[in-house]
């Protein structure tokens, strides 16, 4: 397989001189002699501390503190809280609250306090000695100060200074203009300037643009034509200008991209795009230069000699609080977050620990094999569809079933990536109809039809006469969409062609259209993902491999709740390919060839699981002889009405008969805030045979893996599960856990405020920074947080020295998971114990309690 | 002084609970009570509790019920969220039927006042505290009342959790109130009422998120603005009731015809300076674009219902305004000018709110410019059109990340026309346009304000067949198909605009205003420029012109700004502004 990656962020090669001097402004390090060095230093540094936001079109989770992925977990919170002025932790007080309710117990406490103080005895905090900490814990504390040392830009320190709103109305204003320079398709006059590079195209706009002179920012605009032509001279010319220390000019370059965090993220993943293609955009230092030359006009316009004010020192943290007696409030929280996640890995462990899984000789042959994605929500229905029958085998694999590929629907003028954002896809494939139908044709002319009728909205005088026709049809549809009886984007549904579901992905290459697989290809993705989810022998009857999608109305983060490993899609177009490849004849020649052998009487077939409504549709599902399908069906029918009762105490539903409709109204109401709870909760990942978690009620809240480590000796397959799944969930996990310590910051506010902007991204009420992170309506339910923000716990059945040996080839892996962004365990199920990794030179500890509590 | 007496009002509050107990047990009594007394516009002694009976008694429980049940009830009670917002949603859906039974009673018993409580004033003066059914409040009645009831259902859903969900519902169901007596009202004071009310609702649900200043910011913007119009309204009346001696409609209209016009005008200006802050016309629109701040149904019940509230008044007020046609001229420009500037502006805007907004901004231009004309029937029309266009573009607000789209990419991109293929649509236009009026039957002559409005008709068309070589399959065929929906828009517009005409009757005035051809021409010239710039600009015109026009367009020309720092001057953040925090994540 082709999955395995070195680095989770490959970064554009910045020390390669660009070829395109046309389009690109040559930014090469060295271009400039007159600049020590250390400038590119800082600039390309503060770069790689933004993470790439994805369009809400394809909304792939992103550990938000990835930037900072070289530091140990701690360092990177206060890093981020520095520089993103986020919180990174829950204030104490809830903290103090867990415990009370039970949540966290005293012996976490003590665990987490007798961890630090082993970690790192020389610390601060250790002076005093373990139980004086506690004491200090359980009292008040000192309360969060609101800065400790927090980096500013101008004009942070000019508000904090006077009073003033400089930094809100700057953030506004920068993203007021990247909102026009990267819209797709909203604003009907696109924004001129788009052949320019992103800091020459500003700058034009910038030269007319009066809104910062009304606002009060004199001579804003000669400003602006006074700077350099370049983004690197004029990143130069604005620091200088400050006189901020060199040593200070990477921190003063990551705040200012901090400030406009969500624009650097969306022209971040564009760079990663370009990166992927082999190209080099310099569009983030552009725009570093952009939000830069505002803090200089600031600057000159308020903090330059002449004027009175006490002037602020741009670029320098603010003051320190002195350190008071006790841990400080970020020390108290570090504990206590540890505690927290010690809790759960209590009654986790114990689960784990206590579970003899039913001594059930599993059947030499199954009748359904459904494989599920690693997303923690397939692991309530697998739950439930084991427990119909002895002869139900279920596995866990990431949900693009190994098939990387760009797929271009009928009428698309270009693909999307089905795939895990680590993997820029290899393959592509498109939307057919069946030899000789004229199905296609007919979609593509009513897909055509349909964005005809959608542009007729931008007729701009033309809508007058339109809104007094067409307009009053709206009052039936406002009537009918608020009973539930359409759905609003169904605008369509007039458009629907009835041959739709005639279309469907083709695996097949055809010609040298350069889409679909030739067979070579096919068998080499069909062998690593048998290979991949350890399907190897055994193979049952049916073999359903299961992805996931969730249909939500209204919801501008919709693909936020579809398949991650998809690439924010629905994990149908995969599943249909994988189930295709499977099934030829002519692969699984080729197959038993290389050892696997597939017997004849084995059917693939797809399926999706609607994770809104809990229920399972089978795609392509003719090819399955109706003696098999109608125990299948009816064995999924029922693991999903129990996956629905289980769900619907957490969504406020009535557990009952009705459930279905309640759950169908949720996922077609177009006012419903709330569709499901995504990936909430999430909290470890599992690697391991199923056989040890089967009938284990987990709480849809583990990434279950299956992995056998028996058939696994040289570590291929564990290599990759740590390298892509593993890093996967926990950028999920990241992702829930900063959208829920800050919400303002680190995700994308309340759901009511949403503005869709550009057509891929969200800024809150009339103009904001384009959104990051996760909604507040996806982790809170309006009393209590629904997502507990923790790091995720990782479980790996297999042996220490395998892991190692993987660890030492993976220098990033081994860091994250070194520097606690993870916690490692390797499980010994015959022992009943478990392995804390430490580190590679500091090796493992036997997590305590674990061994012995049976 | 024609003021409310303080003693008067003092009886009022003495005999309130009398009436509100008698009222109720009318809204919930059948309504049609056979036999009850009918008043007539003519017949002042049958102005009894009685007449409530009638569409009137439909009209003014409509208007009552949301603020009664939905807000009174719920705040008096202290609802929690779920009792609010059930309260305010079938508050809401209860005056939908309740105008339902007013439309009912109008279709078959015709225009109708009826009187709740009679305040005798000093000065000979009195107020008949009613409705009026017509059919211009019915009309708007059953809009209103309908986007009402899908707004509260639709809060429900969406607040879910909000920790002031049951304040936002009450509030809602209060400023739905208030524009619906505003709509019923038989009388200035109600009117006024219903209007003074409408804004301090919509003020306290533009300040749902106290915590962020920007919504602050807007909030009082948009009361500043609210206030000026209320000032300009007040005087319009006070100088209508000495001119008529009158507060209630059923007395002023009909004579307004009969009043020269030099003592008009002064009112008519005033009116329309009114309507035009409430309905957000330039230089007063600028509070609009920026009243984001606010969970979404705030801005559906806004552009859907509140907004009307401008449009509604001139429209109430048409007899008199005909009869002092120099008041309209100011207001047809005015109303043309603010059209293109808000759908020029609505081109470059890159958020989907703020696109609404400005299209509310040009929607609501086009139809002061059609009261302008005289138009008022078409004004109507296109009020109705717009309301339900607009709620249902921001519930729905969601979807503009279409997933289901087709994805963009650089063959999406607009393709400008030629001059040659432009001035062909619009001959097009002209010719399907005349086609479909002779083939309908309308007599394009008699309507007011055709010419112009005809030549927008016309143009719309021309934009419509320019749209067809974008799509995919034959050229001809795609043609055809745009001539097609370009014809069906214009007969579906003669036909509505016919049977509103029918429907609103004796509300509008039957001599239609007459429009200097002279203004016609300037008017019609000014939209012929703004298609033309359209097509030149948005085609990406890359002169130095189109550029800076760019900028300054989608900054607002800068207006909203410049009035921010008034209103920051004038009534600035206090420290108490800058640190609430919400309850829930405090």
């Amino acid at each position: 397989m082709s999955l395995s990656i070195e680095s989770p962020l490959p970064q554009p090669p910045f020390e390669e001189a660009s070829t395109d001097a046309g389009h690109v402004v040559p930014m090469r390090p060295g271009s400039a002699p007159q600049e020590p060095p250390a400038l590119d230093e800082a600039i390309a540094g503060a770069c790689e501390r933004i993470p790439p936001l994805w369009t809400l079109r394809n909304f792939v989770a992103v550990n938000p503190f990835m930037g900072f992925r070289g530091l140990a977990f701690a360092d990177a919170m206060e890093a981020a809280e520095r520089l993103f002025h986020g919180r990174t932790w829950m204030p104490s007080g809830f903290y103090r609250a867990q415990l009370e309710r039970g949540r966290i117990e005293p012996a976490d406490l003590d665990q987490a306090i007798d961890e630090a103080l082993a970690a790192d005895p020389g610390a601060g905090i250790a002076r005093a000695g373990a139980e004086p900490l506690r004491t200090a814990l359980l009292a008040d504390g000192p309360g969060a100060s609101p800065a400790p040392g927090r980096v500013e830009t101008v004009a942070d320190a000019l508000d904090r200074l006077r009073g003033s709103d400089w930094a809100r109305f700057v953030t506004h204003e920068v993203s007021k203009w990247c909102a026009g320079r990267f819209d797709a398709g909203q604003a009907a006059w696109p924004q001129p300037w788009a052949e320019l590079p992103l800091f020459e195209a500003w700058r034009a706009a910038a030269r007319i643009d009066r809104n910062p002179e009304i606002r009060g920012l004199r001579g804003f605009r000669a400003y602006v034509a006074s700077l350099p032509a370049t983004p690197r001279d004029a990143i130069a010319a604005v620091l200088a200008q400050l006189a901020a220390p060199a040593a200070q000019h990477a921190e003063l370059l990551t705040r200012e991209l901090a400030s406009i965090a969500g624009w650097a993220g969306h022209v971040q993943a564009r760079v990663r795009e370009a990166a992927f293609a082999g190209e080099r955009d310099e569009a983030l230092v552009h725009l570093l230069a952009v939000r830069l030359a505002f803090d200089g006009a600031l600057h000159r316009a308020f903090l330059e000699p002449g004027s009175s004010a006490s002037e602020p020192n741009p670029g320098e943290r603010t003051s320190a609080t002195e350190p008071a007696a006790g841990p400080s409030e970020p020390e108290r929280q570090r504990l206590w977050q540890r505690a927290y996640e010690l809790g759960y890995r209590r009654t986790l462990l114990s689960r784990l620990v206590g579970h003899r899984p039913a001594a059930h000789a599993p059947p030499a042959r199954p009748r359904l094999q459904a494989v599920f994605c690693i997303d923690v929500r397939s692991e309530v229905l697998r739950r439930h569809l084991e427990a119909q029958s002895d002869e139900v085998q279920t596995l866990g694999f990431a949900g693009f079933f190994g098939f990387p590929i760009e797929y271009q629907r009928v009428g698309d003028e270009q693909g999307t990536a089905r795939c895990p954002a680590l993997l820029a896809p290899p393959y592509r494939l498109r939307e057919r109809a069946p030899d000789g139908s004229p199905a296609e044709a007919r979609v593509r002319r009513a897909r055509s039809r349909h964005a005809r009728f959608t542009g007729l909205r931008k007729l701009g005088v033309g809508t007058y006469p339109l809104v007094e026709t067409v307009g009053h049809f709206f009052g039936l549809r406002l009537l009918t969409d608020a009973l539930g009886w359409t759905r609003p984007h169904d605008g369509g549904a007039l458009f629907r062609s009835r041959d739709e579901d005639a279309l469907g992905p083709d695996a097949t290459r055809r010609g040298g259209s350069g889409f679909g697989l030739d067979l070579s290809e096919q068998v080499h993705l069909a062998e690593g993902a048998l290979r991949n989810m350890g399907l190897t022998r055994s193979f049952g009857d049916v073999v359903l491999l299961c992805g996931h999608g969730s249909l939500s109305t209204n919801n501008p983060y919709a693909s936020s709740l579809d398949c991650g490993a998809c690439g924010g899609h629905r994990g149908d177009v995969n599943a249909r390919v994988a189930a295709a490849v499977l099934g030829s004849p002519a692969v699984r020649n080729e197959l038993a060839k290389r050892g696997i052998e597939i017997p004849a009487e084995t059917v693939f077939v797809a399926g999706l699981h609607d994770t809104t409504r809990d229920t399972v549709t089978l795609l392509d599902a003719d090819t399955l002889p109706p003696a098999l399908r109608r125990p299948v069906e009816g064995w999924l029918a029922a693991a999903c009405r129990g996956a629905r009762q289980e769900r619907a105490a957490a969504l406020g539903e009535q557990a009952g008969a009705d459930l279905a409709r309640q759950l169908q109204r949720r996922a077609t109401d177009w006012s419903e805030i709330r569709p499901e709870w995504g990936l909430a909760g999430n909290a470890a990942f599992v690697a391991a045979p199923r056989a040890r978690t089967r009938g284990l009620d987990l709480a849809g809240r583990v990434f279950l893996h299956d992995y056998d480590p028996a058939s696994d000796p040289d570590g291929d397959v564990l290599e990759l599960i740590l390298t892509a799944p593993l890093i996967v969930a926990s950028w999920i996990n990241l992702q829930y856990y900063a959208s829920t310590t800050d919400n303002d910051v680190f995700g994308s506010g309340d759901k009511t405020l949403h503005n869709v902007v550009g057509r891929h991204g969200v800024v809150l009420g009339n103009r904001s920074d384009l959104q990051v992170g996760l909604p507040w309506q996806s982790v809170h339910d309006g009393t209590d947080y629904r997502h507990e923000p923790m790091r995720l716990t990782a479980i790996v059945e297999a042996p220490r020295e395998r892991i190692e040996s993987i660890l030492g080839a993976h220098p990033d892996l081994r860091e994250t998971l070194e520097h606690g962004w993870v916690h490692l365990l390797a499980w010994e199920p015959d022992a009943d114990r478990f392995h804390r990794f430490l580190g590679l030179d500091r090796g493992w500890e036997i997590v305590p309690n674990s061994g012995d509590s049976q | 002084m024609y003021i409310v007496s303080i003693n008067s009002c003092r009886e009022l509050r003495k005999n309130y609970d009398a009436h509100l107990t008698k009222f109720i047990s009318c809204c919930s009594l059948p309504f049609a009570r056979p036999g009850a007394a009918r008043s007539t516009t003519h017949d002042e002694e049958a102005l009894t509790m009685d007449s409530l009976a009638g569409a009137a008694g439909w009209a003014l429980a409509a208007a009552a019920v949301p603020g009664v049940v939905g807000f009174g009830l719920s705040r008096g009670a202290g609802f929690g969220a779920r009792a609010a917002r059930m309260a305010a949603a079938w508050s809401a859906a209860a005056a939908w039927l309740l105008a339902l039974g007013a439309a009912g009673a109008y279709l078959t018993d015709g225009t109708t006042t009826g009187t709740l409580v009679r305040v005798e004033l000093p000065g000979s003066l009195r107020v008949d505290l009613g409705a009026r059914v017509d059919g211009l409040s019915v009309i708007m009645l059953f809009t209103v009342t309908l986007i009402g009831a899908v707004v509260a259902r639709y809060s429900m859903r969406y607040l879910d959790g909000d920790p002031r969900q049951a304040r936002f519902c009450q509030w809602l169901s209060y400023t739905l109130s208030a524009v619906l007596i505003l709509l019923v009202s038989s009388n200035l004071v109600l009117l006024f009422l219903g209007w003074i009310g409408t804004s301090h609702g919509l003020h306290r649900l533009l300040t749902h998120f106290r915590e962020r200043p920007a919504a602050l910011i807007a909030a009082r913007k948009k009361f500043l603005i609210s206030r000026l119009g209320d000032g300009m309204l007040a005087t319009a009346f006070v100088l209508i009731a000495r001119q008529f001696g009158s507060l209630e409609f059923s007395e002023i209209l009909p004579r307004a015809a009969g009043v020269p016009e030099a003592e008009l005008l002064p009112i008519g200006l005033l009116l329309v300076l009114g309507a035009m802050t409430k309905s957000a016309q330039f230089p007063f629109h600028t509070w609009l674009p920026d009243s984001m701040e606010t969970p979404t149904p705030v801005s559906a019940l806004m552009h859907a219902g509140v907004i009307n509230g401008g449009g509604f008044l001139l429209i109430r007020m048409s007899p008199l305004l005909a009869a002092a046609p120099a008041a309209l001229a100011p207001l047809a420009l005015g109303g043309a000018f603010t059209a293109l500037l808000g759908s020029v502006a609505m081109l470059v805007q890159t958020d989907v709110k703020r696109k609404y907004a400005y299209s509310t901004v040009a929607q609501m231009g086009f139809m002061m410019l059609q009261c302008g004309l005289g138009a008022f029937a078409a004004a109507t029309l296109h009020m109705v059109g717009h309301a339900f266009y607009k709620a249902h573009a921001f519930l729905s607000a969601g979807t503009a990340v279409d997933r289901a789209a087709p994805a963009p990419g650089p063959r999406s991109a607009p393709r400008p026309a030629g001059g040659l293929a432009l001035a062909l649509a619009i001959a097009g236009g002209f010719a399907l346009v005349s086609l479909v009026a002779l083939a309908t039957g309308v007599d394009p002559q008699a309507k007011p304000g055709w010419s112009v409005l005809g030549c927008v008709l016309a143009l719309a068309a021309a934009q419509i067949l320019l749209t067809a070589p974008s799509g995919e399959g034959p050229r001809l065929r795609a043609l055809g198909a745009a001539a097609g929906i370009a014809g069906g828009i214009a007969a579906v517009y003669f036909v509505g605009v016919a049977a509103v005409a029918r429907l609103l009757g004796d509300a509008v005035p039957s001599v239609p205003a007459v429009t200097s051809s002279g203004l016609a021409l300037v008017l019609i010239g000014l939209f012929v420029v703004a298609v033309g710039v359209q097509h030149r600009l948005a085609a990406g015109s890359a002169s130095r012109f189109a550029r800076a026009a760019y900028v300054h367009l989608s900054n607002g020309f800068y207006l909203g700004a410049i009035q921010n720092r008034w209103v920051e001057a004038l009534w600035p953040l206090s420290e108490r502004d800058r640190t609430h925090t919400r309850g829930a994540r405090a």
